[in-house]
């Protein structure tokens, strides 16, 4: 009996039919999931035995509450729109299992939006909390990470007004204003997270306070390793931003008696930075070229000109100033205080050096103490705004 | 060099052209030859013919001596002043005043010839052998006149029957470009054809299908463009066709194609006679069909159900982006309701947050998984729109809103449905009604269906297997040798010029070769001085 | 240029070598080049094609001394019966490992990232009876399928490498520069296994119409990887940077998950990018259930090689879910890329014995 083409699809189909009914086992209808916007990690308050455990906060969408009845508009709706739920585990994993038994929704990773540490876990070490979210192939690579100045579960709390969750509001904050604010971090999420802690180098993660019920994303927390060692001010940040190769924008204010105008604030508009390890003997030396481009933002005088060319050499002089010593501050306080190197310079190193970095990134550190910083500033003040 | 394999139809073989003989009462038999005698040629007709009321027997005499002679007509399917004036009134009286004039009476033999040549002022005129060729033409609408003393009729061409007039043709409209449409006289769609090609080279060869039917069918194609492979295949198919009748040229469609069971259609149809004359001019054979507005084209390619005669008579940017948005049309009329599934039910990581929170929220009133929703609202649809198709006009389109809108929105409502399913079954349904061609629609519109099933099975993974499978199979696919994906696989590239988008027509010099044309320069040539080489 | 129901085009014979190469080892193929040549990985992906370029000219060059025949019939010519039937039957045993190395390689990333909870089996059973499918349809449906899928693989990896381009930083491969090259050529024979592929040319030459442009248009199917790879290791080293990269399972998913879409209209582009790949995958197995079932033919001595596609895709199941785990998975396709560098040295021996043989269709020019 020769085989054609209706013999096989006699018995191929039967086949293909038997497995398609025997059920579609993935499916999981998208109003059974609970998306999980924002996870906080904080150290348990109680203790089991010698084991160190963790409370995990999940933050979960409500997504009725979240489009109100009318389903528009984002103003701040009456109840919660998110559910915060704290669970306390040894490890991320089991967390899961618990919360899978006390929800009645699937736990959906895919949406995650923030994690944040809280202040006694990062200083205890993150180290054994992370694989969890860099294995996981469900997480998105760009979750941003932040570090808590109190307890994470405080952060989710709040209920922001111009969004309908907080993890959304952290995100959103840190993507669009970390371009314009120099207060702001850059966003850490996994994928650099991942880059650094491999090689070894040190991270910072962008800080948020709490403060009666509204919520601040400024400063820096500095890890060294995976302990949190130190904040960083607002202030620092921008310098951080700066040594990090950031081209980072904001403003700078100038409060200085030297100058007929009294205090004002130079807004840049444009920054360029490069930055290049050059090895000098048994140290290394980084050097910082930068290029900033601005406009004044505000004075705190009334009556001068701002007209006037020899003016603007002296603003932009005590600018090119400020930025050098803050910069310089800020390094020393990395190399001889906090002795963590988050600005990459490892980094640098093993590009421009890799025979170097072969020999000695175990002992990257003593060299990291022993680098120096030096900087080449240009300020140019273009525009003054619209009136003289 | 043969290329087109394989015939469809191995079981008919026979001859069409055997009649079925017809079956008289035992005590009415005739004898089938016809007779010198002009009155038992007559008895032979009416013993066939007596039976219904359009006949016409009429008797008449010839000349000064009298010859009885006989006519046979169809009332409605001739035109009776061409009878009245160029039959009967040379044969009764201009005869007679011939050989009044020449004082002499034609010898009696040769007047058979005597009125073939100089009496009967018809243009076609005739000879028929036997009795079942008289009977076609009778039935065809052309005259039979019998002449006593000669076993042979002449037919006379006197054919006029009611018929609807050239208009638009309703399932292919144009903003610009001519309003000729086929009618269902296969004479005037050839005419139609002759008017767009001048060429003397463009030949039109007839044969009839239908054993009761007789249904003439004509195929033309450029002698000199054409394949002559294509043309020897196609008149080989059509001659395998071994039927009763046949109404409409979609039948003959379904005989001669290459592959009947997918969905998809290898022969291209159309009303148009300007959309034909360009597929012939491309060397492809179009088949036109008495009784049928529809002419056949022959071999067609997935990609010109694509194409529609506007893109051509519109100017080339905007005629290729409208052709863009018809190709994402069919993606999406194929496509949308699976991904909807696939996403909603396998995949929420894939749309950004925001739009996640509102799809859960739409969706956390209604009862049913994602497939169960989107099979249901889709065969609303398909209901909806079969159910518009067959009430009248006005009502139709009204019955389409109607049931878009307010039957949706009320399911919404109801809680049955979110709204993102209307909004997607909209999408499906508007993108589909982009295809010109409507059967290519039909094919694209349902094959979403298994595509669902797919995606509810298997997500992402399921609807790109499905996609790879209709691939494999409309790539498996032939028509007339040609294969079906042409000109992407396999791939030409002088075809890609009228592909994806249409080049200006000043690069359109060649003509496509996936037909394999046997003159392939559209330009600098005189057909005519080709052929007296 | 007529086109009888079993004939390639020259352009067909381009696509189904670019679509045979271009596999499944674009996935792992930045963390081999990674631990092995470091920040010059892309270089030595790129010598690594260039040398598999050179021995795909002289796979071409077999192929085109004898246009009317496969390997497995002309072999017997240059080598005598027996060791042919043994080269045919390692060549048979090669095709099936790889189609289940590959179904398997390619199932896992599936159920890892998009189907969680479906069973292996039942992915691996529905890809492969859509490739059976496929296959009994002949080598030309094969070849036009290959030549619609193609060009779609390789503008989805161009768009992932474009897209990429924004976090790409070029800091990350200036180590490369500083680099020994004896450090790349050690890393070429590893990087190898992802060029295999165009085996294929000795058993569809003789279905190309014109078999003296196989060289040309083979090379040309080769061409797309050699471009396309090294990019691939450069763009996903410079922005992940070396460690990452090696220590990283599926590289290439790593770097399309990190990749935002433009507009941001939708999140995962990784979910994207697979089902892109998942065509690039599929002409991969068809080609090699295609080979397979042939190769087993002709060791056989029959012609109609329909029914060994069906016999076979038990033997391809079976096999495919032998390794039981990802590290198995690793240690079975290394083993089957060394019998197929094997085969290449093989071919490239029978090549080299036709020539002092001379035998085949002897050129006119080589006549002179």
């Amino acid at each position: 009996m020769k085989i054609n083409r209706k013999h096989i699809a006699t018995a191929v189909i039967p086949i293909i039919l038997a497995f398609i009914m025997a059920g579609c086992w993935d499916m999981v209808e998208i109003e059974t999931n609970a998306f999980i916007l924002g996870i906080g990690l904080d150290l348990s308050e109680s203790e089991h035995g010698n084991d160190e455990r963790i409370m995990v906060t999940y933050q979960i969408a409500l997504p009725a509450e979240m489009m109100g009845s009318s389903g528009q508009g984002e103003g701040g709706g009456g109840g919660a729109s998110t559910l915060n739920i704290s669970i306390e585990a040894k490890n991320l994993m089991m967390a899961e299992q618990t919360l899978m038994a006390t929800l009645n929704q699937v736990p959906n990773y895919t949406h995650l939006q923030v994690v944040l540490f809280g202040k006694e876990l990062a200083e205890k070490g993150i180290a054994n909390y992370i694989d969890f979210f860099f294995r996981d192939s469900r997480i998105r690579q760009r979750t941003k990470v932040a570090a808590s100045k109190g307890k994470a579960s405080e952060v989710f709390k709040v209920q922001p007004k111009t969004v309908k969750s907080t993890s959304q509001y952290i995100s959103d904050l840190l993507d669009e204003n970390e371009k314009r604010s120099l207060m702001v971090l850059m966003p850490m999420d996994f994928g650099i997270m991942q880059r650094h802690l491999i090689r070894g180098l040190d991270i910072c993660l962008p800080s948020i306070m709490v403060k009666k019920d509204t919520l601040t994303v400024e400063g820096a927390g500095v890890f060294s390793g995976n302990k949190l060692v130190a904040w960083l001010t607002g202030s620092d940040v921008m310098s951080l931003k700066w040594l990090h190769g950031q081209p980072a924008k904001g403003i700078v204010n100038i409060s200085s008696g030297k100058i007929k105008t009294g205090d004002f604030v130079f807004k840049i508009t444009d920054n360029k930075v490069s930055v290049k390890p050059v090895l000098d003997g048994n140290r290394f030396i980084m050097k910082v070229k930068m290029d900033v481009e601005g406009d004044i933002g505000e004075i705190q005088n009334e009556k001068f000109n701002t007209y006037d060319i020899a003016l603007i050499h002296q603003m932009e002089d005590l600018v090119k100033q400020k930025i050098m010593q803050s910069c310089s501050q800020l390094f020393n306080k990395l190399v001889n205080e906090l002795k963590t190197d988050c600005i990459e310079l490892g980094r640098r190193v093993e590009n421009y050096y890799p025979d170097f970095w072969e020999k000695n990134k175990n002992r990257w550190k003593e060299y990291f103490v022993n680098s120096a910083l030096e900087m080449e500033v240009e300020v140019k003040l273009r525009r003054v705004g619209v009136i003289k | 060099m043969k290329y087109i394999e394989g015939s469809p139809n191995p079981k008919n073989k026979k001859n069409m052209e055997e009649n079925n003989p017809p079956r008289l009462k035992s005590e009415e038999q005739v004898d089938l030859t016809l007779d010198k005698q002009v009155g038992k040629n007559l008895e032979k007709f009416k013993a066939f013919l007596k039976d219904s009321s359009d006949m016409v027997f009429r008797e008449f005499s010839l000349g000064t001596q009298n010859i009885p002679c006989a006519l046979v007509y169809v009332d409605g399917l001739v035109n009776v002043a061409v009878i009245n004036e160029q039959i009967l009134k040379p044969l009764m009286y201009q005869i007679t005043l011939l050989e009044t004039n020449l004082n002499q009476p034609i010898q009696r033999d040769k007047i058979f010839e005597v009125v073939k040549l100089h009496a009967l002022t018809v243009g076609e005129v005739k000879e028929a052998k036997t009795l079942d060729d008289a009977f076609l033409y009778v039935l065809s609408g052309e005259v039979a006149v019998m002449i006593d003393g000669f076993d042979k009729i002449l037919i006379a061409n006197a054919r006029g029957w009611p018929q609807r007039g050239i208009q638009e043709p309703p399932s292919e409209v144009v903003i610009r470009g001519p309003r000729e449409g086929f009618t269902e006289t296969l004479r005037v769609n050839t005419a139609l054809l002759r008017r767009k090609i001048r060429d003397p080279n463009l030949v039109i060869r007839s044969i009839k299908i239908g054993r009761r039917g007789k249904t003439d069918v004509a195929y033309a194609y450029i002698k000199g463009v054409a394949s002559q492979e294509l043309v020897e295949e196609v008149e080989r198919r059509l001659s395998q066709i071994d039927v009763d009748i046949f109404l409409d040229s979609s039948q003959i469609e379904q005989y001669i194609q290459d592959n009947y069971i997918t969905y998809f259609p290898q022969i291209e149809v159309t009303e148009r006679p300007d959309k034909t004359a360009a597929s012939l001019s491309e060397g492809r054979v179009a088949i036109l069909m008495d009784n049928s507005p529809y002419a056949l084209i022959v071999p067609a390619t997935f990609y010109q159900f694509f194409q529609s005669p506007e893109d051509y008579y519109e100017r080339w940017i905007l005629a290729s982006i409208i052709r863009l948005l018809r190709w994402s049309g069919a993606v999406l009329a194929s496509l949308t309701p699976a991904i909807y599934v696939a996403i909603v039910s396998f995949h929420p990581g894939f749309i950004p947050t925001n739009l996640v929170i509102s799809v859960a929220a739409a969706r956390a009133t209604v009862p049913f998984p994602a497939f169960v929703e989107a099979l249901l609202m889709e065969l609303t649809f398909e209901l909806l729109r079969e159910a518009g198709a067959r009430l009248p006009r006005a009502i139709g389109q009204t019955i389409g809103i109607v049931g878009g809108l307010i039957i949706g929105d009320a399911a919404v409502r109801a809680g049955i449905t979110s709204p993102i399913m209307v909004i997607v079954v909209a999408i499906t349904a508007i993108a589909s009604f982009i295809i010109p061609s409507y059967s290519a629609a039909l094919a694209i519109r349902l094959v979403r269906f298994p595509f669902i099933v797919l995606a509810a099975v298997f997500g992402i993974y399921g609807v790109m297997l499905g996609f790879i499978i209709l691939n494999v199979h409309l790539v498996t696919i032939k028509s007339f040798g040609v294969s079906y994906m042409t000109p992407q696989a396999p791939m030409r590239y002088q075809d890609w010029k009228d592909f994806f988008i249409r080049l200006p027509s000043q690069f359109m010099k060649r003509r496509p070769t996936s037909t394999y044309p046997v003159d392939i320069d559209r330009r600098n040539q005189d057909p005519v001085k080709e052929e007296a080489r | 240029m007529r086109e009888r129901s079993d004939w390639l085009s020259n352009i067909q014979i381009t696509f189904m070598v670019s679509s045979a190469i271009i596999g499944v080892t674009v996935l792992t193929l930045p963390r081999t080049a990674a631990e092995l040549a470091k920040a010059g990985g892309f270089i030595a992906t790129f010598i690594t094609g260039v040398l598999m370029a050179l021995v795909l000219v002289i796979v071409a060059l077999l192929a085109k001394r004898f246009p009317n025949n496969t390997v497995m019939e002309y072999s017997g010519e240059i080598i005598g019966f027996i060791p042919s039937k043994i080269l045919g039957f390692v060549f048979f045993l090669y095709f099936i490992n790889v189609v289940s190395t590959i179904l398997r390689l390619f199932c896992d990333a599936v159920k890892e990232l998009l189907l969680k909870n479906t069973p292996l089996e039942i992915l691996i059973i529905t890809f492969l009876l859509a490739a059976v499918y496929l296959c009994l349809n002949g080598i030309s449906s094969l070849a036009k399928i290959c030549e619609l899928f193609e060009p779609l693989v390789i503008g989805t990896m161009f768009l992932v490498i474009l897209l990429s381009l924004e976090d790409f930083n070029f800091e990350e491969l200036l180590p490369a520069f500083k680099q020994d090259i004896s450090q790349w050529l050690f890393a070429v024979p590893h990087l190898t296994i992802s060029y295999l592929g165009f085996e294929v040319l000795l058993f569809a030459a003789p279905y190309a119409q014109d078999t003296s442009k196989v060289v040309k248009y083979g090379l040309l199917g080769i061409l797309p990887s050699i471009f396309i790879y090294p990019l691939f290791v450069g763009i996903t080293v410079g922005t992940a940077g070396v460690e990452a990269v090696a220590r990283s399972l599926y590289p290439t998913i790593q770097l399309a998950r990190y990749i935002k879409f433009p507009g941001g209209f939708a999140e995962r582009f990784d979910i994207f990018f697979m089902v892109f790949w998942m065509l690039g995958a599929y002409t991969t197995v068809s080609t090699f259930v295609y080979l397979s079932s042939v190769s087993i033919t002709k060791l056989l001595g029959l012609r109609n090689y329909k029914p060994f596609i069906l016999l076979i895709v038990p033997v391809i199941y079976v096999l495919a879910l032998l390794p039981q785990n990802i590290k198995e998975i690793n240690i079975f396709s290394q083993y089957v890329s060394y019998i197929g560098l094997a085969l290449l040295a093989v071919v490239i021996v029978l090549y080299i014995l036709a020539v002092i043989q001379k035998r085949g269709k002897i050129l006119e020019n080589e006549n002179k």
